[in-house]
């Protein structure tokens, strides 16, 4: 599921010196935390409610074989049909067998991770059909043929005017930059294709498994549109997103707005229990639950890496991450960004070279695990996922390097460097040859610059405060 | 679900404090006819002349009968599918009737049926719901509770205030596909009405 174009050092490279992307996601990162943190500061009612969610969601991973057969049997008594699915390819044939049963051609998406994760969208319109994206923004992405690039706020990194510009080619119509216009005129847009649709896809938040329920938390209502207005509703569930009972629904309640978006509760919040009943006007004639393993079982049955199933998807992580907030969403490649995507993506995907070195892309500062509401030790999988990958492939050239550079900081040559890099910082012809010839420095700046260097080196300050020690003494 | 009258005002100001910071607006009326003439307010107000409705039943003691002169009113019962949907989808405003309100969040409990249908709450760009103050508990735990496991109906739906993204620069913005307003009239015999 890794995206092409390079590996991590090329895309977050790329990403790192987009001045534009860097600041979109910055403004993002920062305005997502301040508002949780606003909310989260670990107040003894927010430890409560995280040691409630926590608690919750350790059942349902302990659980979890019992917790999906009774979800099952609960959510057929309602007449609602579920189906598992072993991997991606296998999710996607049995959401297009339901849709081509109900001779559907025009499908409308609310937001979903695991529909990205399988790549739905592609297999769909491979086989012909019509697929909206509803959601505000991930209808603009979908327009920019791009990927989302954060978990809550997929388009982050595009200004009004890349939305202007993106509408106005959609719908050959002059419209304003106004964030109000904008919006009102992708309701109209919009609200024509709900009308128009045959079939409704969504996500699943969690399962119910004592009453056989789906819950969607959304603040546009284009989740509860598409759960009303076509006569089919096709809703994907990660196997791992299911909870006991209404109680642990509310707990659940309780932490994934405040962490995602600093909301007590989203705008909407919907519990679905089977398809329409007879006597209604509105609501789905039919209702299928796909649930998608995709590598979830092996994780599952992994005891060092189990826990990361507890992940709830609430982005609390990525808007901590230092990483994340340098590199943005799409250089992690795979459906996942940020700390919970550098964990899950290598595990879900084990086979796949590149989705290993994501792991690396952490330093390991510990800021994930403190504000995951679940209480997933992120940083301490992420050194886990490391020790593993360099068992596996060891890299020679990085040990020596680390070697060489050991023996060098040792010697008493060592004084030189300070001096190398105090020439580099310095802007003059010489510190412009320097970077030529040394292309890990030209490379390291090119996103940064050299902080100012001190007028003493460190190592004669330590000298002379071992002196001062001495007279001291 | 019943508490002594005094708590359920208590709960009734919670509710509109937490309501009205995310956006929503509540009127205050002590009885039926100052629920009516809220009710009547608003849709003049608002210019609103098409306005579809929950079952008359679920809605007492306001009566969509009752509207100002030149509003049609049209409820689900006698209704095909897609006439239903259609008028939902050009009506001015929805009006429906609370099945409980929770306190904590000014949170909208509403269930889907015969008589209350999803798209009365959903296409109208203005939702209007009457919220009777017995019916507010304090939190979504003791809401979810009044429900038995086996008799959900096919949709619960909680509301938190208006339809609203921030997909665009972050630019707080209502009504993008659900209503762009949501209002309460709030029924507390306690209460002073008010606007
Ligand atoms: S790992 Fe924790 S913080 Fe990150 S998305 Fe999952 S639940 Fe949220």
């Amino acid at each position: 599921m890794l995206s092409p174009e390079g590996n991590f050092a090329e895309r977050s490279s790329g990403a790192v010196t987009d001045d534009k992307l860097r600041k979109a996601v910055r403004k993002t990162v920062d305005r997502l935390r301040d508002l949780r943190r606003a909310d989260e500061l670990p107040d003894p009612k927010t430890l409560e409610r995280r040691a409630k969610a926590q608690a919750v969601r350790e059942h349902s991973v302990a659980e979890l074989p019992q917790l999906l057969a009774q979800f099952t049997e609960n959510c057929e008594r309602r007449g609602g049909h579920v189906h598992r699915a072993t991997d991606a390819h296998e999710a996607c044939s049995i959401a297009l067998s339901i849709l081509r049963s109900h001779g559907a051609q025009r499908v409308v998406k609310s937001k979903s991770m695991v529909t990205e994760e399988i790549g739905l969208n592609e297999a769909l319109e491979h086989a012909g059909l019509e697929v909206t994206e509803t959601d505000l923004g991930e209808w603009i992405i979908q327009l920019a043929g791009e990927k989302p690039s954060h978990i809550i706020l997929p388009a982050i990194h595009k200004t009004r005017h890349d939305v202007q510009a993106l509408f106005e080619a959609e719908s050959g119509m002059t419209l304003s930059s106004d964030t109000a216009r904008l919006c009102a005129h992708a309701r109209v847009r919009l609200r024509e294709k709900f009308l128009q649709a045959d079939a409704g896809v969504s996500g699943v938040n969690f399962a119910v498994a004592a009453t056989g329920s789906i819950a969607l938390f959304t603040n546009e209502g284009n989740g509860r549109l598409v759960t009303t207005l076509p006569r089919v509703h096709i809703a994907f569930l990660g196997m791992e997103r299911i909870v006991l009972d209404l109680d642990s629904l509310a707990a659940m309640a309780e932490v994934l707005p405040r962490s995602a978006t600093g909301q007590k509760l989203t705008s909407y919040f919907s519990i679905i229990t089977g398809p329409r009943r007879a006597d209604e006007v509105d609501g789905p004639d039919h209702l299928h639950v796909i649930v998608v393993d995709n590598g979830r079982s092996a994780v599952w049955k992994d005891p060092e890496f189990r826990d990361v199933l507890r992940c709830i998807r609430c982005a609390a992580c990525l808007n901590v991450c230092p990483v994340y907030a340098q590199v943005g969403g799409h250089s992690y490649g795979g459906t996942y960004p940020g700390p919970i995507g550098a964990v899950l993506t290598p595990l879900l995907r084990p086979e796949e070279r590149s989705a290993n070195e994501l792991a690396e892309a952490s330093t390991l500062c510990a800021a994930c695990t403190e504000a995951c509401p679940v209480g997933i030790p992120l940083h301490e999988m992420l050194v886990r996922l490391r020790a593993r990958e360099q068992k596996e492939h060891p890299r020679r050239l990085e040990r020596l390097a680390l070697r060489v550079a050991f023996r060098l900081l040792r010697s008493p040559r060592a004084a030189v460097i300070p001096r190398v890099l105090r020439l580099a910082a310095s802007g003059t012809g010489t510190a412009l040859l320097l970077k030529k010839l040394v292309p890990p420095l030209e490379r390291w700046q090119r996103a940064r610059s050299l902080p100012p260097a001190p007028a003493r080196t460190f190592r004669a300050l330590w000298q002379e405060l071992e002196m001062e020690e001495h007279h001291a003494h | 679900m019943r508490t002594d009258s005094l708590r359920n005002s208590q709960l009734a100001e919670q509710f509109s404090a937490a309501l009205r910071a995310v956006g929503g607006e509540v009127r205050m009326a002590r009885d039926a006819i100052a629920a009516q003439e809220h009710l009547n307010a608003v849709l003049a107000e608002s210019g609103v002349q098409h306005l579809v409705h929950h079952a008359v039943d679920t809605l007492a003691p306001l009566s969509p009968h009752e509207l100002g002169a030149g509003i049609s009113a049209h409820g689900p019962r006698g209704l095909s599918r897609i006439d239903h949907r259609d008028l939902c989808a050009s009506a001015d405003a929805g009006l429906t009737g609370a099945l409980v309100g929770i306190a904590a969040t000014g949170t909208l409990v509403l269930a889907a049926g015969r008589d209350t249908p999803r798209s009365t709450s959903l296409l109208p760009p203005l939702h209007i719901a009457l919220l009777h103050s017995q019916r507010i508990v304090p939190d979504l735990a003791s809401s979810l509770r009044l429900f038995s496991a086996n008799a959900l109906p096919s949709q619960l739906v909680h509301i938190t205030g208006p339809s609203r993204t921030g997909d665009i620069e972050h630019d707080l913005t209502t009504g993008v596909h659900g209503p762009a307003r949501l209002l309460v009239i709030l029924l507390d015999p306690n209460s002073e009405s008010s606007a």
